[in-house]
């Protein structure tokens, strides 16, 4: 277990930690924001705030590693295909992506007190697109082709810890760290050879301290004797908000090769976000969840986006797991298939065809299946397929699919064998 | 990531939006204002090829050189004559509408060391020299088309050949000659022609052991120095080879964003052909560059060189592409454009450009297009 930890994490270090999808809305601020619930949450309509179970794993509500029993990991990959249609122009364009989606370690080192310490690493931000268009000349200037990319994020890395001072009640908090460059890379070719071409590169290089404090209410019914609590809980998180500090470093190539960066400090400011969500185990084989959460987007800004530039957002989403052979036959008999679907009123804003700008929502149905490898790791792959922009109003839409393989390792490092 | 499409992607454009630092846009000097100055350096030609000599009104130039190699001189018991031969460079007898063969020149032998390389017209002034001229009556040099020759007092030679000998105490620091009056330069080749059998080149008759023999010396050094007070017609600014005339073109450039990219620019300037003093040896071309220190009124190449060639067809217009220029005075100050003529050196060719306060359509303009590229909206 310790060797292929050791070499999850020297796979991982290699990676770049930015994840969601490419879009050209994501070239407002430092890009699209996206939560790494767990490859547990994928399949379930990104839920999980308030699931205790052994081998859920969640970057999301750090209360929820009470319910770990032995040490695990678990790492998650990332593969989205986007077709965004651009109806002002009657285009599209396809963007695909593979990533690194994120890994958490946990190490529960009291299961009675829900006494666990975990980190790892999770997307936070992804900033990635491509636009390119032509322009004619004008009695001044050549004709010329514009381009503008933009690639990179921020990512979030984090240790914490959980604890169960209480039977029914799980506490947690992490310390949180994000980082990282967003690079914007601009350039005007022009169609005439007497012209010097323009190169830009602008990147923003940030980097602020956070945290998250999570609470889950487990095994209510014994609390009060309410049996129809059996198999419920409760469960919320609050994270705060980020308070980004860093260098802002345009460089642009010169036809005299002078090489003059301009740098500036910047900051920008992530509002926080919070979320409350339950769970409820009808029997032993049938689990349910539905999560909300909620991020006041619109107070986002940065040394170049005024705040109001991206919305409120809103997420609801939930699902279902089947756990299929659980209690006979081998290992290998047992499967647990996940559905579910999400609502989200994203942190976008698109023009509408009548010149309105109104706040794009998407819908996403999920499904997954998780096999076990060995009786305590298992692999997931998930899948995710939405609309984003739901009204045909809209004159971005764009269609994603996203699909998720992720590896969960669990050893009893610190379970004492029976009878000892 | 990946983008896939095989056409235009302007997907999202109009959602994103272009970001407005990064669209071209056009600049012309029409609508702003231009200061055009004269800046006269002053030369220091010791590292050139060709040397000049005479004068033209405002201007004048004066040579200097040091022959060596004349140690035979010490052993003659007698100097029969002494000359100094300037092959020409330029064989017209009538440049600039002046005859060279009226040129009457003064010559003073040096008591100083003196260094091409650091000397000004001021400097070499203030050089201590002989009192007597040196030249022999009736000093009218023996102009041809191709060569100046100049009879130079035996004494003064005497005195160069003695200092071979450190005991006899005499020197030798070569000697200065001036024009006497304004009749035309003439350009001769340097000591940098060495062994071609161009360059200076003295020939000293007399008798060693009561034999006649000859001296000659093609070693030297040379230079020659140049001044100027010349003031072009009204409305102009002058550009002259030979003296550090030049003119200074500084556009107003506020609006342009420090840090822009200069994508395109060019510079168009007009001249008063009627009054321009033209040989007609040297190219027919201005060089424009960028001033890089407005103290001292340094230019250099490595920050870029602009060259034009008189229009083919409107033959008083000089167009250069200045892209690299606007560049620098965008990223490290506009000290402007100091205007050349494109052989700075081996002539004293005037050309006068129209400057600012000129008719419109002959003034100086400046057309850039310039993508911002500050910052990201």
């Amino acid at each position: 277990m310790k060797t292929r930890v050791l070499i999850f994490l020297i796979v991982l270090s290699v990676g770049r930690g930015y994840a969601q999808d490419g879009t050209p809305l994501s070239a407002k601020g430092v890009g699209e924001f996206s939560s790494f619930g767990s490859s547990w949450s994928t399949g379930m309509g990104n839920s999980g705030i308030a699931l205790i179970r052994n081998g859920f794993l969640s970057g999301i509500n750090p209360a929820t590693w009470s319910g770990l029993d032995n040490v695990q990991f678990t790492a998650l990959y990332s593969f989205s295909g986007v077709s965004s249609k651009d109806n002002t122009i009657g285009q599209s364009s396809y963007y695909v992506n593979g990533n690194f989606g994120g890994g958490i370690f946990a190490l529960p080192i009291d299961k009675n007190l829900g006494f666990t310490l975990a980190g790892g690493f999770t997307p936070l931000t992804s900033y990635n697109f491509t636009i390119t268009s032509p322009f004619d000349s004008t009695s001044d200037i050549p004709s010329y082709v514009y381009k503008s990319s933009g690639t990179g994020g921020l990512g979030e890395g984090f240790v914490g810890a959980s604890f169960s001072p209480f039977h029914f009640i799980s506490l947690g908090g992490m310390f949180q760290y994000a980082f990282g460059r967003i690079e914007n890379i601009r350039t005007i070719s022009f169609n005439s050879s007497s012209y010097t071409n323009t190169y830009s590169d602008y990147s923003a290089y940030l980097q602020a301290a956070g945290g998250t404090f999570g609470i889950v209410l487990d095994s209510l019914d014994k609390i009060g004797g309410y049996d129809f609590l059996k198999g419920f809980s409760i469960g919320g998180y609050y994270k705060l908000p980020y308070n980004l500090n860093g260098t802002f470093v345009l460089e642009n190539l010169y036809a005299d090769t002078l090489y003059s960066p301009f740098s500036q400090d910047g900051n920008g400011y992530i509002p926080h976000e919070y979320g409350v969500g339950v769970s409820e185990s009808f029997n032993d084989h049938v689990t349910g969840m539905l999560d909300v959460r909620f991020q006041p987007f619109s107070k986002y800004h940065d040394t170049y986006t005024p705040a109001g530039s991206l919305k409120d957002a809103l997420f609801v989403g939930g699902g279902i797991e089947i756990r299929q052979g659980k209690g006979f036959g081998s290992i290998y008999d047992k499967r647990i298939l996940r559905v579910g679907v999400y609502y989200q009123k994203t942190q976008f804003a698109d023009s509408t065809k009548t010149g309105q700008w109104k706040q794009l929502d998407e819908l996403f149905l999920t499904a997954g299946i998780e096999i076990p490898m060995s009786y305590s790791s298992t692999a997931s792959l998930s899948a995710q397929y939405g609309l984003r922009g739901l009204s045909t109003d809209f004159l971005l839409r764009e269609q994603i699919f996203r699909l998720y393989f992720s590896i969960t390792l669990g050893e009893g490092w610190f379970i004492r064998p029976e009878g000892e | 990531m990946v983008g896939c499409s095989n056409k235009f992607n302007q997907t999202g454009s109009g959602l994103v939006g272009y970001d407005s630092t990064l669209t071209p846009r056009a600049f012309d000097s029409d609508t702003v204002r231009v200061t055009c100055s004269q800046v006269n350096i002053g030369l220091a030609n010791g590292g050139d090829t060709v040397l000049c000599l005479g004068a033209v009104p405002w201007t004048e130039a004066d040579m200097l050189l040091e022959f060596s190699g004349l140690d035979s001189v010490y052993y003659a018991s007698r100097i029969l004559s002494a000359e100094v031969i300037l092959t020409r460079s330029y064989y017209s007898l009538q440049p600039l509408g002046f005859d060279v063969r009226n040129l009457q020149f003064e010559g003073y032998a040096l008591d100083s060391v003196w260094s091409s390389g650091t000397f000004t017209w001021d400097s070499v002034a203030r050089l201590p020299r002989e009192g007597s001229n040196m030249v022999l009556p009736p000093m009218f040099p023996q102009v041809s088309d191709s060569a100046v020759v100049i009879q130079i007092d035996t004494g003064v030679v005497r005195r160069w050949g003695n200092a071979t000998d450190t005991s006899t105490h005499e020197t030798n620091y070569g000697f200065i000659l001036k024009p006497m009056n304004i009749s035309g330069v003439v350009s001769a080749y340097s000591t940098l022609y060495s062994g071609t059998g161009l360059e200076p080149t003295i020939v000293v008759a007399c008798l060693i052991n009561g034999v006649p023999d000859t001296v000659t010396s093609r070693s030297s050094y040379s230079s020659y120095v140049a001044t100027t007070s010349i003031a072009g017609p009204s409305q102009t600014f002058t550009v002259q080879s030979g003296t550090g005339y030049h003119g200074n073109l500084v556009f107003d450039l506020s609006r342009i964003p420090n840090y822009s990219i200069i994508n395109y620019a060019q510079l168009t300037l007009f001249e008063n052909t009627i009054d321009s003093l033209y040989s007609g040896q040297s190219p027919d071309s201005l060089y424009a560059y960028y001033q890089n220190d407005p103290t001292t009124h340094a230019f250099s190449s490595i920050y870029g060189i602009a060259l034009s060639a008189q229009d083919t067809v409107r033959r008083n217009k000089y167009t250069f592409q200045v892209g690299v220029l606007v560049q620098q005075m965008v990223n490290l100050g506009n000290y402007g454009f100091i205007v050349t003529r494109s052989e700075d050196y081996n002539n004293l060719d005037s050309r006068f450009i129209y400057s600012g306060n000129a008719p419109d359509s002959l003034k100086p303009r400046l057309t850039i297009t310039y993508t911002p590229a500050v910052k990201k909206r």
